[in-house]
């Protein structure tokens, strides 16, 4: 379903009167690309479900402080990612070592890495095609965090860099820096899974070791 | 880190990145537009990173895609019952509003005699009852108190351009899910500040945008930026 | 073989007081441990004033934040020089819960129990901007019971004056 700003503004106004029905709609309306959102943030369906959840309730919450100077899905994408960021923050308490991106980043960044669009043949048809689809969630598994974050801030929620830096906190030049490693690291972790990846339907048996692996 | 250039271009990595991503002024992204024209090496690049967002975004569409729709339903039921809680927390101190005893006075219609004779007896019992065993502990149970307006008065300012007195300030108890017990009638009551407050502060991130500690040793004051400005210290994930 | 036995006696004696001792030692610890959790605080009371600071007028502090004549007599607030309680909220927070307090201008502040080490509280203090969209604080910090920390929030505007808005937040232990 196709949906415009204005669609939205409508939408908010009838939930601002308090017509929860419109407020309904609008969840319906965004709720699996939040979801996809904040699986690409946490990788972990239950903690994505979670944060859909407080998601929803803090914007129904803070509804009457929405003036409309944002599109609504830019303020939704902003609690999103400041919730993902949250748990992310809070789970690294216990894990900081893990958090540390340089650990993970440092080595894939420094060869350069290209996907191998020759043997994905058509872009067009790549998206669609399960073996690589399953590949990218594996490679989105290997990124750090960090790396990760900036992904999905700016690939999904297409979120300029200086709210990339607001979130994150820090300053534009970080994110530009940090965005550049992690498509390069994810560059490489795919060209290394795609290398012998075979076109659409010529093996069921490589798909199904790639979606194990994806899932492990 | 700067990366390295294209080709023969002069267009850097995070360049081409930022243009693909439109984030640099008119004059640069015209020149990288040209350089891409002219550049096989960096039109793959440009290529590359469309083809990388493109996989990322239907790789998570399908993963969200994955999700039955009944768990969605599930998740907005639940969403459904925090707002009307929300909405009961909120309008909790008007239900105790004449409607409601409207409507009691209204169901006791037929009763209302002998309700008034039962209520009335009662009233004598509680009076002597309370007269043989009075207990100065026993205060009311207000949850609400609305405390009164800080009149002070206005000293000799009388140009019209002063202050305008304040509203009477509400003290309320948090009207949010958590424990949230009536305070005793003592607690609403301001606590006496300690001389020193010895405020430590073990780890703290001021947002986006920053802020600052001031600490003068009588008073901690963190200064929060709500509208913040491009922050060099990065927040920690 | 008498000193075998001997011995023999004494590990079976030490094995049977170990297995009668043991147990009571054990009971006795966690009797201990209980005993010592019961103590700790487990429930703080927290007040949170929100005041309005402005540079207008010659208010001065008025009589319901007399109790703050203290800190906001500090050089911190010199450029103030009308202060008005906008509103004040209090609420208990435990060790498992935070407690949410939502203000007129919109911001929430969230304030967690995390422990007491006797002489101070350890507390979390979480505030979200007025949109809600983002946090502006997160924090661990102790402070002595009933000890004032003052957050200074964004410009507001209430009944007609205009200033900054200060939330002096106070917690005292509460069982």
């Amino acid at each position: 379903m196709a949906t415009t700003d204005s669609d939205d503004q409508e939408l908010v106004a009838a939930a601002q009167a308090g017509d929860r029905r419109a407020f309904q709609t609008l969840y319906e309306r965004y709720e699996r690309k939040v979801y996809a959102v904040a699986y690409g943030f946490l990788r972990n369906q239950e903690d994505a479900l979670d944060v859909l959840q407080e998601a929803f309730i803090k914007v129904h919450r803070y509804l009457p402080n929405f003036e409309g100077q944002s599109s609504f899905y830019t303020w939704l994408y902003r609690i999103v990612a400041n919730l993902c960021i949250d748990h992310l923050r809070r789970a690294g308490r216990k894990r900081d070592v893990e958090f540390d991106d340089k650990l993970k980043h440092s080595e894939a960044s420094e060869s350069s890495a290209h996907l191998p669009i020759s043997s994905l043949g058509d872009p067009a048809q790549a998206v669609k095609n399960k073996e690589i689809l399953s590949a990218v969630e594996a490679a989105l598994d290997q990124l750090s965090d960090k790396h990760r974050a900036v992904i999905v801030m700016r690939e999904l929620q297409g979120m300029s860099y200086a709210d990339m830096a607001k979130e994150m906190g820090c300053s534009k030049g970080t994110i530009m820096s940090r965005l550049f490693h992690a498509r390069r690291n994810m560059q490489k972790i795919l060209s290394t899974r795609l290398d012998h990846v075979p076109e659409e339907g010529d093996s069921s048996e490589a798909g199904d070791s790639l979606t194990q692996e994806a899932a492990s | 880190m700067m990366r390295d250039q294209i080709g023969a271009t002069d267009i850097s990595d995070e360049m081409l990145a930022a243009y693909f991503d439109g984030e640099l002024s008119d004059a640069d992204a015209e020149r990288v537009a040209a350089a891409i024209d002219a550049d096989a090496e960096l039109r793959g690049e440009f290529e590359q990173l469309g083809l990388l967002g493109g996989l990322v975004q239907h790789g998570l569409a399908r993963k969200a895609n994955q999700v039955p729709q009944a768990r969605f339903e599930q998740i907005w039921d639940e969403i459904d019952r925090a707002i009307a809680n929300d909405a009961r927390t909120a309008s909790e101190p008007k239900e105790i509003s004449p409607s409601i005893w409207g409507r009691v006075w209204a169901a006791f219609k037929p009763l209302r005699v002998p309700a008034i004779a039962a209520a009335a007896a009662a009233a004598v019992t509680v009076y002597v009852v309370g007269q043989d065993d009075s207990d100065p502990n026993k205060a009311s149970d207000t949850v609400v108190e609305v405390t009164p307006s800080p009149s002070t008065p206005e000293p000799g300012n009388d140009d019209g351009a002063g202050p305008q007195p304040m509203p009477a300030p509400v003290t309320k108890i948090a009207d949010a899910n958590p424990v949230v017990v009536p305070p005793e009638p003592s607690e609403l009551a301001p606590m006496e500040v300690p001389d020193a407050s010895g405020v430590e502060i073990h780890n703290i991130d001021l947002g986006g945008g920053g802020g600052r500690i001031s600490n003068t040793g009588t008073v901690t004051v963190l200064y929060l930026d709500e509208e913040p400005a491009q922050a060099d210290s990065e927040r920690s994930l | 073989m008498s000193y075998w036995n001997n011995n023999r006696n004494k590990r079976l004696l030490a094995s049977l007081l170990a297995g009668v001792l043991a147990p009571t030692v054990a009971v006795g610890a966690v009797m201990a441990t209980e005993s010592t959790a019961e103590a700790a605080t487990k429930k703080a009371r927290c007040d949170v004033h929100a005041v309005l600071a402005s540079k207008a007028g010659e208010v001065g502090i008025p009589p319901t934040l007399e109790f703050l004549r203290q800190q906001l007599s500090q050089d911190e607030f010199a450029v103030y020089k009308s202060f008005y309680l906008v509103e004040k909220i209090s609420a208990k927070t435990t060790l498992e819960k935070a407690a949410d307090f939502k203000f007129k201008s919109g911001n929430q502040l969230s304030l967690k129990l995390l422990g007491d080490d006797g002489a101070k509280l350890k507390l979390h203090a979480k505030m979200t901007s007025r949109d809600g969209a983002s946090d502006l604080l997160n924090a661990d910090y102790s402070i002595v019971p009933k000890g004032v920390l003052v957050i200074a929030g964004g410009e507001f505007e209430d009944g007609g004056n205009s200033g900054r808005l200060f939330f002096a937040v106070q917690c005292d232990r509460a069982g």
